[in-house]
């Protein structure tokens, strides 16, 4: 990236005044943290804080909040106490929609036990449980966000008030870019509706705009907005129009000379180009064989508009990018209040081959070791039944897992109680899954700091552990 | 600070006098381009003493602001009732919505309305320059632009050069500019026909210009 910059900070010149005016709109603060070190030999402006394990990052949200009770933490007390009450022991639950003395909900699932380390995963997930050697499942998850928006919120902030930078923007602030022609934090969505809470889940906060995530959407002409030149012009005419501008801005800046602000926006014109040359490769899923197409389930109908984004993010990662985020079941269709045999079966199958396969494929090309792949909702849903048939939400104890990145394949880490309502054994808060995945990326929740309004914020806000049962320690 | 905040209460709290003493001064009246600019910058790089005026991007509102002026489509009304993102009306009076954001403003680094900001950043990104050279709303506005610019000065290629550069650039154009938009329009013969649609893509590129962006 060094041919772009000639931008040298000179003392006086502050951090600040380069990262806003720089032209790197994608990740400006590693790279600014490159030249300062070579410029004026700061080592202490490294972008990681220690050595990390995983580079990259592709985070899998089953948005609505799936079932752990019916995917990866089987109870077999549930079916034992099925239309009771939940016990007495119990401590009463606070839940969205009021259910706690509702009769306790079965779970009539086949449970298996995969691989070497014996995890356990139901019917619903075969692909992915041929890959549970490779999968750590946090059983012990716990939030604040009791309804969806707020959920969404925490699950991508850390906190469930709305206004604080999401995790992948806290990833490109701290690492930076590993490439020049690709946002570098990309969202894609299962549809073409919104996730709970639309764009501020992957909203930069009070971080620089340039921090935030891009939705991309890979079935479009254009899959990046504004990337494509107007309809009706072609090649020819928009070189012509740059052409002029170039002229034009080129006078402008003779006249102003040291004025960096100005070259910078100049080669942002630039840097957006590439982009527009780059972005339609990367999105090209012709390009790859058919047998990997088929690993994504592309060629089923269930499995086709998830496996496609599945796909992509392989692609896009390839590409350097670091932080891509895929909705599955975006607005809120994980959300199964009633009938849940019915909405679990149906969206764990558009979700289950794809992820089984994009593990797979990951491993195949030895991109695991160093990417990480997470897969989780906002919540997990509750013992007691809704609506005779559903399961409200459940904040109080649920599952996430991960694989690749550092992280040791085949544990459980932490557990629920014997009806899998509240986590007991070393619970993990979101503030924890933060400062493991930042931990995992090599970056310190307690020393990555952006300074806002004269104030050091930190991702996790002050708080979260990265756990290191997730490498093996 | 001190001393104004001094001045201030010396004259009895009145704003008035405090906004004549800030904006007669000489700081506020600089220009961003200095005679003994690069000697002074070398004793004071961060230029903390003021000795010239900090070139500014226009602020997001003043973006679209600025192109709503330019194309003439400005509804320049003061008060009423909060106007959706297709009203020309000044972008001060658009509806916000925290779960939706208007591409052009946020690109721009308009606050996200959800926490107070002390001070906005202000970036340069490539996401920004598609919105400007690529995106729907910038190029309406160079359409209807070229539009009421025909309309009032027919074909005469030099008269709608003078007056697209004045009204983006709030000066006249040089002859070297006016040569470089002749040749863009492809106008050999002073009696020939603008094409409208090349008279769209100069309005276009002089809304994506520094010129146009920056205020020095």
């Amino acid at each position: 990236m060094n041919n772009y910059v000639n931008i040298e900070p000179k003392p006086g010149f502050s951090r600040r005044a380069f990262l806003e005016r720089s032209g790197f709109g994608f990740g400006a603060i590693a790279l600014s943290s490159l030249i300062q070190r070579t410029v004026l030999g700061d080592e202490a402006e490294t972008s990681a804080h220690f050595p990390s394990t995983a580079k990259r990052v592709i985070w899998l949200f089953m948005e609505g909040g799936p079932s752990h009770l019916d995917l990866v933490d089987p109870k077999p007390l549930l079916n034992t106490l099925a239309g009771q009450p939940l016990p007495s022991g119990f401590k009463e639950p606070l839940t969205a929609m009021g259910e706690k003395g509702s009769p306790i909900l079965p779970a009539p699932r086949t449970w298996k036990q995969h691989g070497q380390g014996g995890l356990w995963a139901s019917e619903w997930m075969p692909h992915i449980a041929e890959n549970m050697d490779d999968i750590a499942v946090i059983r012990s998850c716990w939030t604040n966000g009791i309804n969806h928006s707020g959920g969404v919120c925490q699950m991508n902030t850390c906190i469930n008030v709305a206004g604080r930078p999401s995790l992948g923007s806290w990833v490109q602030y701290g690492l930076g870019s590993a490439n020049q022609n690709l946002p570098s934090f990309v969202v894609m969505c299962d549809s073409a509706g919104r996730p709970v809470n639309g764009p501020r889940n992957w909203g930069s906060g009070f971080m620089p705009a340039s921090h935030q995530g891009v939705r991309l959407n890979g079935t479009s002409d254009e899959p990046i907005t504004s990337l494509n030149a107007p309809k009706g012009y072609n090649d020819d005419q928009q070189q012509r129009k740059l052409a002029l501008l170039q002229q034009f801005n080129q006078q402008h800046l003779r006249t102003r000379p040291q004025q960096s602000e100005l070259e910078a926006r100049i080669r942002s014109y630039e840097l957006a180009f590439r982009m527009q040359a780059k972005a339609p490769e990367a999105v090209d899923l012709s390009r790859e064989s058919e047998r990997t197409q088929a690993l994504y389930g592309l060629d089923q109908k269930e499995t086709a508009t998830f496996g496609r984004n599945c796909l992509l993010a392989r692609r896009l990662v390839e590409r350097g990018v670091r932080f891509v985020q895929l909705y599955s079941g975006t607005g809120s269709k994980w959300d199964s209040h009633a009938g849940i045999e019915a909405n679990h079966s149906r969206l764990c199958r558009s979700m289950d081959k794809p992820v089984g396969g994009l593990l797979k494929d990951l491993k195949q090309r030895g991109l695991l070791d160093e990417t990480l792949v997470i897969w989780g909702g906002e919540f997990g849903r509750t013992p007691m039944s809704e609506k005779g048939d559903g399961r409200d939400h459940n904040p109080t104890g649920f599952s996430i897992w991960m694989a690749g990145g550092g992280v040791k394949g085949g544990q459980t880490i932490g557990s629920t109680d014997e009806l899998g309502l509240y986590a007991v054994e070393d619970k993990m808060h979101v503030h924890d899954i933060h400062a493991s995945i930042l931990g995992l990326l090599g970056l310190d929740n307690m020393a990555l700091t952006y300074d806002h309004k004269g104030r050091p914020e930190r991702p996790t806000i002050n708080e979260g552990r990265f756990n290191k049962k997730l490498i093996g320690a | 600070m001190d001393w104004l905040t001094d001045y201030f209460i010396q004259n009895e709290w009145r704003f008035k006098a405090l906004h004549r003493a800030i904006l007669l001064s000489a700081v506020w009246k600089q220009s961003s381009e200095h005679p003994l600019a690069s000697s002074y910058r070398e004793r004071d790089p961060s230029e903390s003493l003021l000795w010239r005026f900090r070139i500014q991007r226009l602020k997001a509102e003043q973006i679209r602001d600025a192109m709503l002026m330019a194309s003439e489509e400005l509804d320049n009304r003061i008060g009423g009732p909060s106007i959706n993102e297709a009203h020309p009306g000044r972008a001060l009076y658009m509806k916000q919505f925290r779960n939706q954001n208007n591409s052009l403003l946020h690109a721009f680094d308009l606050g996200g309305g959800l926490k107070s900001v002390a001070v906005r950043n202000t970036t340069t990104t490539p996401t920004q320059s598609l919105i400007m050279i690529n995106g729907e709303y910038v190029l309406s506005r160079a359409k209807k632009m070229a539009a009421r610019l025909t309309h009032r000065y027919g074909s005469d290629a030099r008269a709608l050069i003078q007056e697209a550069v004045q009204r983006c650039w709030g000066r006249a154009p040089s002859t070297d500019e006016i040569k470089n938009a002749i040749a863009f329009l492809n106008v050999t013969k002073s009696s020939e026909e603008v094409d409208i649609a090349l008279l769209t893509d100069f309005c276009h590129v002089l809304l994506n210009s520094n010129e146009f962006l920056y205020l020095d």
